[in-house]
């Protein structure tokens, strides 16, 4: 699945996506990290969203619109993205990467997309959840 | 507890728990028989006779209880002469297998049980030589090899079906939470729809009502049995703390039996899993620094052993987690420092305070205790320390029985909704003056200050000044009370709080959060957390609730006066009853100090003065746009209806001459155009 993410594109295996809802109401978390959006609720469950973004330590330039909802040791957690471009193979040469959220990268439709390191994610999200 | 209390539910679990204890009893007399008996194998066995005796008397199996008390006579000569003999092992398994099936339910197995283990097992400690087998017993028959192969038969296939396979599966905790999570949002569902039938433009026919309300009673149902899912026994976490004591104990040259009574107690799993590692703490710290060596304490004239004791019962709508020891009880320093601050918790809390001189390497009980009361006053419960110079220390965790439903106070601050237990909040009062003690808003609630704090800061929320302060919440935990200001209180209303999840674990401030009727979600405040973080976020509420703080103090009045006693003696008139005064000395003056500052309520002037007179001062009052319609009272020698006349065409709003002046009309007048304090 491809995603846009400021004025980036990010790509994730999508077998990690439980699904993708729009932005919806988020309750905000006082004191939480900047990365947290707050807490949303995807039908009675109550569900975590980041920013993607500040995960990612990149700019925004626009509001987050889409979450996509992943799992992680059986919690749900959701990223907030601004947009979801498509869902196919992932076609290129791979090069390796040195961003610690990336497994590597590549250029798709001339673009540069990166390849995320879903679990990394969710380590630099909750350190003691990954191990 | 009666047996009439006893319910097939218990029956299940005490037969579930004892199962574990036949395990124990068998494997650690397979251990004697193999030689590798110590004395721990021999107080083992011991506490798992006594805990079955004990637990079968409750459950009213008496027969269980009988077999039990016979096994543990045994083992209390074995003890007593200090080594469990080898040849003790066979009678004693016999015994547990008559103990396993008196369990199940049979009935009329004791007497020959316990006639014939007594029989095997003389008063010595060591068994006879059994030349011949006793009485026609069950287990006499047992040692002809074919009755063995029957009995083991009876116990394969028979017993254990009722026993170690009870009527329960195992399902993973996180499908139990998902289907909570799927009951509430029907429950919300059906508010939703009863809410759409309210506001119908017709009343809805009778059949549909009675169908919605069976749904709502069906659906509560629902909801309460898939809480009940959740609930635990203790016993699902203490199978491992008897030999992490024992070995603590032996780390530390300590001699010390644990007994774990009330296991059966049930909680929410999400609860007991957080309580493990207190509860963990606490008995590392009963055994490191409560109980002390074997020969301090024969010198105190105590058991060698020490006794330390888990116990759990619900209490209330609460369950109550107790571990006490016999120990030396808490250092005098500590107890007079905790009268003198009223609480021994949280002396005992802070690192530095220990039960011993010195600090054994396996707890600091200071460290781990502060931790203890961190994690459980984060699921909303409380901890209380009691404890006896010399003759031991108890420590009591009182925890909600279920964290999942929880009457909340919903209230708002900053555009956003919060839920507050309602059980911490003990009144929301009318805020009528704010006071300032040592820097910090105070509130008087019934005769007593009350630390006054925006809830915006306390949690670390960026939110606009509270426009006003006029009602605030008291707030009690028990480290604490203090006021909390919001912009407004919403409603009372029950909800199913949910933790934050381990990915925002890091985050404190919250025991949960909730999904309203509305399908919004709220994050549930925590009262001691706001308690604890209040006095460090004052100064931001000073900064930040400046505003409305000024504009919820008392009437600001301007005293207007040439003569210094007049002006002195009004001024402490209305200083006493509450309001803020300034004063000036003639029309001019006063005019630069309304100008100079806007915040005056209300002119007290008189008529004669140098310079402006109070009718220029009135005039010029009532010709500013800006303060045109400030109220102003005109205080004056003059008795004149003349004057009174010309006052009240300048545009005075009351009239007080001075010959008749007494306090109470100007209080009263000040009061009836400004308000009272």
């Amino acid at each position: 699945m491809r995603v846009q993410v400021g004025g980036e594109q990010y790509a994730l295996p999508v077998e990690h996506v439980h699904e993708v809802v729009d932005l919806g109401e988020v309750t905000p978390v006082p004191g939480a990290p900047d990365s947290v959006l707050g807490l949303r609720n995807l039908s009675g469950e109550i569900v975590p969203a980041f920013d993607l973004a500040r995960v990612l330590e990149i700019e925004r330039d626009g509001q987050a619109r889409r979450l996509l909802v992943t799992e992680c040791n059986a919690q749900r957690v959701a990223f907030a993205v601004d947009d979801v471009i498509n869902v196919g193979p992932l076609a290129g040469t791979m090069q390796e990467s040195e961003s610690r959220h990336l497994l590597a990268s590549t250029v798709l439709d001339g673009v540069l997309v990166g390849v995320l390191d879903v679990d990394a994610l969710f380590d630099s999200i909750a350190p003691e959840v990954g191990r | 507890m009666t047996a009439a209390e006893v319910t097939p539910d218990l029956i299940q679990i005490f037969r579930e728990e004892a199962a574990e204890h036949l395990d124990g009893i068998v494997s650690c007399l397979i251990a004697a028989e193999a030689g590798r008996a110590s004395g721990e194998t021999t107080d083992a066995l011991f506490r798992h006779a006594h805990s079955i005796k004990g637990s079968a008397g409750m459950v009213g199996l008496q027969e269980a209880g009988a077999i039990a008390n016979a096994i543990e006579d045994v083992l209390q000569r074995a003890r007593e002469t200090g080594a469990l003999s080898p040849l003790l092992t066979e009678p004693l398994l016999h015994a547990t297998d008559a103990l396993r099936r008196a369990i199940a339910g049979e009935r009329g197995i004791a007497p020959a049980a316990v006639k014939a283990l007594a029989a095997e097992t003389p008063a010595n400690g060591t068994p006879a030589e059994r030349e011949t087998p006793p009485e026609n017993g069950t287990l006499a028959e047992n040692r002809t090899p074919e009755h063995q192969a029957v009995e083991h038969h009876e116990v394969a296939l028979d017993t254990p079906r009722d026993m170690t396979r009870p009527r329960s599966i195992r399902v993973a905790a996180h499908k139990v939470d998902r289907m909570l999570d799927a009951v509430s949002e029907t429950v919300l569902h059906h508010r939703r729809l009863e809410h759409m039938l309210d506001g119908a433009p017709r009343r809805p026919d009778e059949a549909i009502e009675q169908e919605v309300n069976s749904g709502e009673r069906l659906l509560g149902e629902l909801q309460e049995t898939v809480l009940e899912l959740r609930m635990v026994p203790l016993s699902s976490i203490t199978s491992s703390l008897p030999r992490a004591v024992r070995d603590l104990a032996a780390a530390e040259g300590k001699q010390v039996d644990l007994v774990i009574t009330g296991a059966e107690t049930q909680l929410d799993r999400v609860l007991l899993d957080g309580m493990s590692e207190a509860i963990n703490h606490l008995l590392r710290n009963a055994v490191a620094h409560g109980i002390e060596l074997p020969d301090v304490r024969e010198r105190a004239g105590k058991p060698r052993r020490g006794a330390l004791e888990l116990h759990a019962e619900p209490r209330g709508g609460q369950v109550a987690i107790e571990v006490r020891d016999d120990g030396g009880g808490v250092a005098a320093a500590a107890l007079a420092e905790g009268a003198r601050r009223g609480s021994l918790v949280d002396v005992l809390a802070e690192a530095g305070f220990t039960t011993t001189e010195g600090v054994s390497e396996i707890a600091g009980r200071g460290v781990g205790l502060d931790a203890v009361k961190r994690q459980v006053e984060s699921v909303g419960g409380s901890l209380a320390i009691d404890t006896e110079p010399g003759r031991g220390t108890s420590t009591t965790l009182l925890l909600p029985a279920t964290l999942a439903l929880l009457r909340v106070l919903v209230v708002e601050r900053g555009g956003q909704r919060f839920g507050l237990p309602l059980a911490s909040v003990t009144e929301v009062i009318a805020v009528e003056q704010v006071m300032m003690l040592g820097g910090r808003p105070s509130i008087l609630v019934r005769e007593e200050s009350l630390p006054l704090s925006d809830l915006a800061p306390i949690i670390g929320m960026v939110a606009p000044d509270l426009p006003e302060i006029s009602r605030a919440l008291v707030v009690e935990a028990t480290n604490g009370r203090l006021a909390v200001a919001c912009e407004e209180v919403i409603v009372e209303q029950e909800v199913l709080v949910k933790p934050l999840g381990r990915s925002l674990a890091t985050v404190s401030g919250y025991l949960g959060a909730a999904i309203l009727g509305d399908g919004a979600v709220v994050l549930v405040l925590d009262p001691a957390y706001l308690v604890r973080q209040a006095p460090r976020a004052s100064a931001a509420i000073r900064v930040g609730a400046a505003a409305a703080l000024r504009a919820r103090q008392a009437p600001k009045v301007l005293v207007v006066d040439d003569q210094f006693t007049v002006r002195e003696l009004q001024r402490s008139i209305l200083r006493t009853a509450g309001y803020r005064v300034e004063v000036a000395c003639d029309g001019r003056e006063a005019l630069d100090a309304l100008v100079a500052k806007a915040d005056f309520d209300i002119v007290v002037t008189d008529l004669q003065m140098p310079e402006m007179d109070g009718l220029a001062l009135l005039g010029a009052i009532r010709a500013d746009p800006d303060r045109s319609s400030l109220p102003v009272i005109v205080v004056t020698s003059r008795g004149s209806d003349e004057d009174r006349k010309r006052g009240a065409q300048a545009g005075a709003d009351a009239y007080i001459v001075k010959d008749e002046f007494d306090q109470q009309a100007l209080l009263e007048a000040v009061k009836r155009l400004v308000g009272a304090q």
